[in-house]
């Protein structure tokens, strides 16, 4: 049976120092806002709960501001950091090799949502206990696998035990 | 003279920014309506524009001018800003 691990909301975002989403609200529901030319990204911190143990898959529910046709793509990234790593967090960032969504149709409405499952495939050794981000971009700048205009408003992601 | 490639992109970049982007078209439609009016503008739509102006306003007035009124008049028949 499939166990949410967590829950990854708008407002517990952290973002970069540069080219990252913004934090706004549409209708009052809070959202990111990336954009549909700049690849743009956001982390979650988290530490990794207790009983972690089966394959990862983060599932993102997102909407589109505009676009009514196209495709969108999602990449995922995962840093997870164990006690004792040598790591040095003042200077580095270890995420593993991003995980893609592919390309991913909108849907027909603007303001409707689409939910997309993204397999953690490369979860960077994740076990329990260990402190992890997530970075999640949109991959706006493949002309190939992004082709949907306007901004996408991600409203939430979910990461998942298979 | 067309706009440069990069200015072209400017516009579309801006355009997507905007809440009344058009979303039943893909990325690469939206640049390729950009590229087309730029050369029709260039081709056609100037000199059109130009000569719709009378005369002696056509010769007094700067292109300039008579460019913020052309975005003036489809500003206001079109209601976009």
């Amino acid at each position: 049976m499939a166990t949410t691990r967590t829950a990854l909301t708008p407002f517990s975002a952290e973002f970069p120092s540069s080219n990252f989403p913004g934090l706004t609200t549409i209708n009052a529901r809070p959202v990111l806002a990336y954009d549909a030319s700049t690849q743009e990204t956001a982390y979650w911190t988290l530490v990794a709960p207790q009983g972690l143990t089966g394959a990862l898959s983060c599932i993102v529910t997102y909407m589109m501001a505009s676009a009514t046709s196209g495709n969108i793509e999602f990449e995922i990234a995962v840093e997870a950091i164990t006690d004792a790593d040598a790591t040095d967090l003042d200077a580095t960032t270890s995420f593993d090799t991003v995980n893609a969504s592919g390309a991913t149709a909108v849907p027909g409405t603007a303001g409707y949502i689409d939910q997309v499952s993204v397999t953690l495939t490369n979860a960077d050794s994740i076990s329990a206990g260990d402190l992890i981000r997530i970075s999640i971009s949109r991959d706006a700048d493949d002309a190939t696998n992004d082709t949907a205009t306007g901004d996408l408003y991600l409203l939430a992601a979910e990461l998942r035990e298979a | 003279m067309t706009l440069t490639t990069e200015q072209r992109r400017a516009i579309f970049v801006d355009v997507m920014r905007t809440t009344d982007c058009p979303g039943g078209i893909t990325k690469s439609q939206l640049l390729d309506v950009v590229n087309a009016l730029d050369d029709w503008w260039e081709a056609t739509g100037a000199a059109a524009a130009n000569a719709a102006i009378p005369q002696p306003q056509r010769g007094i007035l700067t292109t300039k001018q008579k460019a913020r009124l052309f975005m003036a008049l489809l500003s206001a028949r079109y209601e976009v800003t």
